[in-house]
């Protein structure tokens, strides 16, 4: 197969490669002699027919994850909007449906290119042996962010690293490695673009199409049986799927219990008061709230293993709480759960969310009073924000101005 | 064996839009592989960076010496078993374990994962038939397949 394509070619003619001796012929054994994989498929064409499917799949998991993270880590400057209330729950669960598709993807890239691992020699020059690390790196990363990310939507984490510093900085590797690799084979990548002119559509023998129709049934199939977790009408064919929008509590799944928070002693209190500190701070009873008045909302829970699942919710509003305790409309809030040792335990709510009718501490699920895992005695609902914070148990808000 | 048809060799484009864009793409590249490397060994949380990095050349590893293997190892074996169906068939037939695989990798974390999860909404399902089902199906469309190609007289080599 023609390297041509690597740096090599802009290196070499500005003299800044060096290049490395041949190793004796006589290391030249099993994979690595020539004609050792016969199949025709492992060319440039089809490597830049399935590469050209695997990058926007790529991107659009990294660009759906930064999403994700920035709303996590919303910095105090940059405001983002509470509509459309379904709006993170496509981002993330296109997020996810994307990784996963993205399985057999690289799987069937790798199978078209693993006898280039294989080359001979398997350095020319120190700028090749770069741009073939190069390619480990994002092999690296790329396997390593697919594989974390399925480990995580079961809730599972066999290793010794916490998941998401893990998962966002991959990511940035994979991107960048991604990035370089299209620098590095763009020659290639123009040239394949097209069909080669003359080149029949249906080839004798293995056939490029068949490769792609495997592709495509294998996306298709890891697709359906995973995506009804948020896709729900979807729910009872996805067999695989680590969740279903109405098996829990409810009716509506849970990230974290109750029992896992250790809130119970808190919750079960039957001093429990809902403190806000503001102006006008104040202290009300779960019956002084269920008193005040009461709104509905249909709003998802979206979380950022990928599940959603829509529930109707009712409660108090966030911002009558906020104008009874003498904080201006649009004031940011500070929100405090009886859960401790959690990255979510305290969460900041931003003006968007505490001006918006929909923003509620709900009181009540699908018409019943909320279950303990669910975040009894009360717990915030706001469109278009991660499940991680939508706060359960919550014990206090403060107007943070 | 028919022979397959040889495209003429294509050149590798190197004219001056697309050396621009290549450096403009490495160079956007590197730098993010850099802010990457940057966050891991800057972020107060990743403690266990020989973990982490056990954990990425593990995932190599897994693919090109293992899993790779056994993919190549398999095809050439159920290309070249004397006797049996036309190459076709077993063309056919491999395009259908590796969609059952790709069903089997999706599972397997929900297969493996150590029980009970202390939350009865995480894993609700059956997940090992679940994975019956999908071979199930995969074996049905692959049947479909050879059936429908057979009859149209398409079966080829």
């Amino acid at each position: 197969m023609a390297a041509g394509g690597g740096f090599c070619a802009l290196a070499g003619p500005m003299k800044l490669d060096i290049r490395l001796p041949e190793p004796p012929a006589v290391l030249r054994r099993g994979p690595f002699r020539a004609g050792a994989f016969r199949d025709t498929l492992h060319d440039p064409r089809t490597a830049v027919v399935v590469g050209r499917l695997l990058g926007p799949a790529f991107l659009v998991c990294f660009l759906t994850g930064l999403f994700s993270h920035v709303l996590q880590h919303q910095p105090h400057w940059l405001a983002l909007p509470a509509r459309p209330v379904w709006g993170y729950r496509v981002t993330q669960g296109l997020h996810v449906a994307t990784g996963i598709a993205a399985v057999p993807l690289l799987l069937v890239k790798l199978w078209v290119v693993y006898p280039r691992l294989f080359a001979w020699p398997p350095a020319r020059s120190v700028v090749h042996a770069l741009e073939r690390l190069s390619v480990a790196v994002l092999m690296m990363a790329a396997i390593f962010e697919l594989g974390t990310g399925l480990f995580n939507v079961v809730q599972w984490y066999p290793w010794p690293f916490p998941f998401v510093p893990a998962h966002y900085w991959i990511a940035w590797v994979a991107a960048g490695a991604i990035t370089l690799h299209v620098a590095v084979k763009l020659p290639l990548i123009v040239a394949h673009w097209r069909r080669p002119r003359g080149a029949p559509a249906d080839l004798e023998g293995p056939s490029r199409r068949g490769l792609l129709t495997v592709l495509g049934a294998g996306v298709g199939v890891v697709t359906l049986a995973t995506v009804g977790q948020t896709v729900t009408p979807l729910g009872r064919v996805s067999v695989l799927a680590p969740r279903r929008a109405d098996l829990g509590p409810q009716g509506l799944p849970v990230n974290r219990t109750a029992a896992a928070a250790g809130v119970f002693a808190a919750v079960r209190d039957p001093g429990w008061r809902l403190e806000v500190i503001g102006p006008r701070s104040f202290a009300l009873s779960r019956a002084e709230l269920s008193a005040m008045p009461q709104s509905r909302a249909v709003l998802p829970i979206t979380c950022v293993e990928g599940w959603s699942a829509s529930a109707h919710w009712s409660g108090v509003r966030i911002r009558d709480l906020l104008e009874r305790a003498g904080a201006a409309p649009g004031d940011r809030l500070r929100v405090f759960s009886h859960e401790r040792f959690s990255p979510y335990s305290v969460m900041d709510m931003p003006g968007e969310w505490t001006r918006d009718p929909l923003t509620l501490l709900a009181l009540t699920l699908n018409g019943a009073p909320l279950a303990e895992d669910h975040g009894y005695p009360a717990r915030i609902i706001a469109p278009n924000r991660p499940g991680v914070l939508q706060t359960k148990w919550v014990a206090r808000m403060e107007v943070v101005g | 064996m028919s022979t397959a048809f040889e495209p003429p060799p294509v050149a590798p484009r190197t004219g001056r839009v697309v050396t621009g864009v290549r450096l403009v793409l490495g160079a956007v590249g590197l730098a993010g592989i850099g802010w990457g490397v940057v966050g891991v060994l800057d972020d107060p949380f990743l403690r266990d960076r020989v973990g982490l990095a056990k954990w990425l050349v593990g995932g190599l590893l897994l693919h090109d010496a293992v899993f790779a293997v056994v993919v190549f190892v398999v095809g050439a074996m159920v290309m070249r078993a004397r006797p049996g169906p036309p190459a076709w068939v077993r063309r056919t037939v491999l395009g259908g374990l590796a969609v059952g695989v790709a069903g089997t990798l999706i599972a397997l974390p929900a297969l493996l994962r150590p029980l009970p999860t202390q939350n009865p909404s995480v894993l609700p399902l059956d997940y090992a038939d679940g994975l019956a089902i999908v071979w199930g199906v995969v074996a049905a469309g692959t049947a479909l397949v050879v059936g429908w190609r057979y009859a149209r007289g398409r079966g080829r080599g």
